[in-house]
């Protein structure tokens, strides 16, 4: 789950409910971390098309990673990541 | 509201480091005797003492204040992690100017050579840190999206390091006194991509103390002119759930915009500046907070030297985070220092031709949904 809130933070409100989020944005920015776990691990900030943010780990294929590129969610196990969309 | 005038009146710091043998208190004693001696003044002249760190632990100021029988009167910890040393010294300066106090000490101080090296421990509260997130990322993907809106090349974040390291050559309290080429930046060890280790501002360990005190004081106490604080201004990050402009720090915009209308003075009138270059990236995005350019035209204000000695404004002549190094809750008192040096001649191998007025800005981040938790910034005037 992804940023839950007890309270919103524009109007106070505690009338908060959980909503889906699409599967699908932009990646905004993005870098390749080299310190703090093993190897190197790409991760991200995403837009989501109804324009929450979230960080994420990004997956890289065969098209390299760039700023505004679309990109779609994946699972694998426990472990969700966002990858270039498919058409990137 | 504010009705006194409030002056740095001395400065004392120890070279940052790693002082791996070092307690906090044994890091800030020194200091603390030095600038109380350079004030001209004894312990019982002091009102109240003001500490900023952010891993010292419970009563760290008082720790460091019973060592020379320094007690009764307020004694204040203040946690904002980077902003703490800079915030403790905002908390001084209210209540002076508000005629609370006379004379007040500020000590920033920190060892973070305790924690073994690696990247700074952040709240594990926080979601995104619960994620993974360390502040190299943070910057580095500021450093990517700024490469990708503007002309600036990596190379322009090299850059940054070598005048860093260019400067901290000069200044004997600098954790890194040897200079360094963008070929060797670029080729350093990556940390996060575009970011390499040289692009960092290391892990260290310092305390830096200055003794501020308002104009009655002053003249009581026949303590030395010193730099009027021209303005002193602290923000929060304000929480943002959506997309944000990663490349424009709207706390850092805000509090210099706050900062020059309270000294009543713009970018072109600065002399120095020392800014929060804790990631190369960082110092190219606060030219453009501060005015001193346009947006996305950094880079090539540092390409044309402005921003070195001999240059239109010298940004961290004492060589910054990326080469004095930064000691977290030490970092924003140890800028008060240099540019209380600097207005005052005393500057040594690095000193800018009479130098009129400075500004220091440290920023403390680590928090998922603002760019930054606290941005401080003061502006100095000289004597």
């Amino acid at each position: 789950m992804i940023g839950a809130r007890v309270v919103c933070s524009s109007c106070v409100s505690r009338e908060v409910s959980r909503v889906a989020l699409p599967a699908t944005g932009v990646l905004y920015s993005f870098t390749r971390l080299h310190v703090g776990g093993e190897g190197v691990r790409p991760v991200g900030y995403v837009d989501l098309d109804d324009g929450v943010r979230t960080l994420a780990d990004i997956r890289e294929g065969k098209v390299p990673l760039r700023p505004d590129m679309r990109v779609e969610l994946g699972v694998d196990g426990d472990d969700w990541f966002f990858a270039p969309a498919r058409g990137e | 509201m504010m009705s006194e005038n409030v002056y740095v009146v001395s400065a004392a710091m120890i070279p940052f480091g790693k002082h791996r043998s070092s307690s906090y208190v044994g890091l800030a004693v020194s200091p603390l005797i030095d600038a109380l001696r350079r004030a001209g003044i004894g312990k019982s002249d002091v009102d109240a003492v003001y500490v900023g760190h952010s891993y010292g632990g419970m009563m760290t100021g008082q720790r460091i204040t019973k060592e020379i029988g320094l007690g009764t009167i307020p004694t204040v910890n203040v946690d904002n992690a980077c902003s703490s040393g800079a915030t403790a010294m905002h908390e001084a300066w209210m209540a002076i100017s508000r005629g609370l106090a006379d004379v007040a000490v500020i000590i920033g101080v920190e060892k973070l050579t305790q924690f073994g090296g690696g990247t700074l421990p952040l709240s594990p509260e926080d979601r995104e840190v619960k994620q993974g997130l360390v502040m190299p990322a943070v910057y580095a993907m500021r450093a990517t999206r700024y490469l990708y809106e503007s002309d600036a090349e990596v190379e322009d974040l090299a850059r940054v390091s070598v005048k860093a390291r260019k400067h901290g050559a000069l200044n004997p309290f600098a954790q890194f006194r040897q200079e360094v080429t963008v070929e060797q930046v670029l080729a350093a060890r990556p940390v996060a991509d575009p970011l390499t280790l040289l692009m960092c501002c290391p892990t260290g360990d310092g305390a830096a103390v200055v003794v501020l005190a308002s104009e009655r004081a002053r003249g009581r106490l026949g303590m030395p002119p010193g730099v009027r604080v021209a303005a002193s201004v602290l923000h929060s990050g304000q929480v943002e759930e959506g997309s944000r402009d990663m490349t424009k720090p709207e706390i850092s915009y805000e509090s210099a915009r706050d900062a020059y209308a309270q000294a009543g003075v713009g970018p072109e009138d600065l002399d120095m500046i020392e800014l929060h270059d804790a990631f190369s990236i960082a110092e190219l995005i606060y030219y453009e907070a501060f005015g001193l350019t346009g947006k996305r035209s950094a880079a090539a204000l540092l390409r044309d030297g402005k921003t070195t000695f001999g240059g239109d404004v010298v940004v961290n002549p004492s060589g910054g985070l990326l080469a004095k190094g930064h000691p977290v809750g030490a970092s924003g008192v140890a800028q008060v220092a240099e540019a209380f040096w600097q207005l005052t001649g005393q500057a040594g191998a690095r000193q800018i031709p009479d130098a009129r007025w400075a500004l220091t800005h440290v920023t403390g981040g680590g928090t998922a949904g603002l760019d930054h938790g606290a941005c401080t910034i003061h502006i100095f005037e000289a004597p």
